[in-house]
């Protein structure tokens, strides 16, 4: 097993096998999306409450998802770069970073974009939105950070570190700000939690968001290859890549 | 098919500007970063190759005057 | 130790937080309204927001010079476990910046028009929190030290770890002193101390290579 890691560790390992994946991961993101889209915005039913702009759902809810879901992964390639000082792991969350921040932006915009029509206004201060927006900073404090840190072998090790301890302190930070929003919730906010979804509108749901976090992969993958080729730039195999 | 027409899909019920935004929002960022990571991809194999002819030049010339 | 002789030299550290934290509470009465029950209603959150930047403002110090002069090296090649100087140093982020506010906040609890029983709120919650925001912007200060715009770099990187503090600490206040905050905060308290100075630790150490 610590030999599959090992070989996946590799710049070149990575860089050969992931091109062989890569067109099949294009695939089945193009196939999922579609699926979903054309589901959600046709097929699935519209809501008794809130007509034809639930179908905003079928777009934030999975940028949502993968906004946090991306940090997590964000935040466990900085661990493996951190303790078993994988280059490729620090590459991984170089990468990941944009990818993850302008998810979470795009979780911020459509939930504005549901929110007029649901509560008529662009923002509220509920736990959901608030917890995005604070992960936004979360993201935006490794960006930085990063950033800052210029181009050394070490440069990544701090935002790295950025990374975990915003891992650490997630839960922490999404348990308060839920505490304080039940406390501070006024009475005529509905929640937009339901007890149970029919299989129309979960059906596509989950095909959505399947389909966001292969694109997720697919785009991850597809930077973290230019970032190996980038960073190995002086080596043999990769002289032969370019030149082929 | 949940639209009876056309004209009442575009409209959205009304909310036409803000599921369209927001689906058209969706595929914005979903295609603005795979275009520009193969952008950047492209730009990247450019500028190496350009290099590479360069060098390569170099070692010919070098090799020129090793020989003469 | 060292540290406290460094405050001692410069008590000026510990004057200038105050002086920032009574001219911020200072604007919000000219800003908002002078309307005691205004003003009381958002005391506790006033308070500890401006705690909150006191503390980010103050996070450098000491740190950025121990950085200059090689200290921070000797840290981390001494004998003595990185993670207690780190707590140490935090210790006196807590002595120049968050005591000082501390002492003070009877008087700022007064200028907002607080009741004498919420201002013994607002000292516990400030006593039980100060030093987890001390912890936080130690770490901070170790993550930017050396780098360009540190001082900008630093609030926005730690200011989102505040925020759970702060939550917890204005309720505590606001709630009129349920004994569930109390017993939140310092479960937090507790587990900084025990981990945020081993994460500074490694801060120091990643600081030092660069």
């Amino acid at each position: 097993m610590w030999q599959w890691f090992h070989e996946w560790g590799s710049p070149k390992a990575f860089y050969m096998r992931s091109g062989k994946m890569l067109p099949w991961l294009g695939f089945l993101t193009v196939v999922l999306l579609s699926a979903g889209l054309v589901w959600g915005l046709l097929l699935a039913p519209s809501d008794y409450q809130q007509g034809q702009s639930v179908r905003i759902m079928y777009v934030h809810v999975p940028a949502a998802i993968l906004a946090q879901s991306s940090y997590v992964m964000m935040a466990v390639a900085a661990l493996v770069a951190l303790v078993w000082r994988i280059k490729i792991a620090d590459a991984a969350v170089q990468t990941a970073a944009p990818i993850g921040a302008m998810m979470t932006l795009l979780a911020l915009a459509t939930g504005s974009l549901w929110g007029k029509p649901m509560w008529g206004t662009f923002w509220i201060w509920d736990a959901r939105l608030t917890s995005t927006l604070i992960l936004f900073f979360l993201f935006v404090g490794v960006l930085a950070l990063r950033s800052a840190s210029g181009r050394g072998r070490n440069a990544g090790r701090a935002a790295s570190v950025l990374a975990l301890i915003g891992l650490i302190n997630l839960p922490v930070i999404k348990y308060s700000v839920d505490w304080w929003f039940t406390l501070h919730q006024p009475a005529s906010f509905t929640l937009t939690e339901r007890p149970a979804m029919p299989v129309e509108m979960w059906a596509p749901l989950l095909v959505m968001v399947l389909g966001f976090y292969s694109w997720f992969a697919f785009t991850w993958i597809l930077r973290l290859r230019l970032e190996v080729l980038q960073r190995e730039s002086r080596a043999d195999w990769v002289q032969r890549v370019v030149s082929s | 098919m949940r639209f009876d027409s056309l004209n009442s899909f575009l409209e959205m019920g009304g909310y036409a500007v803000y599921v369209f935004g927001s689906y058209g929002l969706t595929v914005a960022v979903m295609a603005g970063l795979v275009f520009t990571a193969l952008k950047q991809r492209r730009v990247f194999f450019e500028g190496y190759r350009s290099a590479d002819t360069r060098d390569t030049d170099n070692k010919d010339n070098m090799e020129k005057e090793d020989a003469s | 130790m060292r540290e406290c002789k460094i405050l001692v030299r410069s008590p000026a550290d510990a004057v200038q937080s105050l002086l920032f934290v009574v001219m911020v509470v200072t604007l919000f009465p000219l800003a908002i309204s002078p309307d005691p029950s205004v003003l009381a209603g958002i005391a506790a959150g006033l308070i500890w927001v401006v705690a909150l930047l006191a503390a980010l403002l103050a996070a450098e110090r000491g740190i950025q010079a121990d950085f200059a002069d090689g200290v921070l090296e000797q840290m981390v090649l001494g004998n003595t476990p990185l993670w207690l100087l780190c707590l140490i140093k935090a210790f006196a982020h807590w002595l120049s910046c968050g005591l000082p506010l501390l002492l003070i906040t009877p008087l700022l609890g007064t200028m907002l028009a607080l009741e004498a029983l919420e201002i013994y709120w607002m000292l516990a919650s400030l006593a039980l929190g100060l030093p987890v925001l001390s912890l936080f912007c130690t770490l901070g200060a170790m993550l930017t030290v050396g780098l360009d715009r540190s001082s900008v770099l630093l609030p926005l990187l730690i200011a989102p770890f505040l925020i759970p503090t702060l939550i917890l600490g204005t309720q505590w206040v606001q709630s009129g002193g349920q004994s569930f905050y109390g017993y939140m905060l310092a479960a937090l308290l507790s587990l900084s101390v025990v981990t945020l100075p081993l994460a500074t630790g490694v801060a120091v150490r990643i600081a030092v290579s660069r």
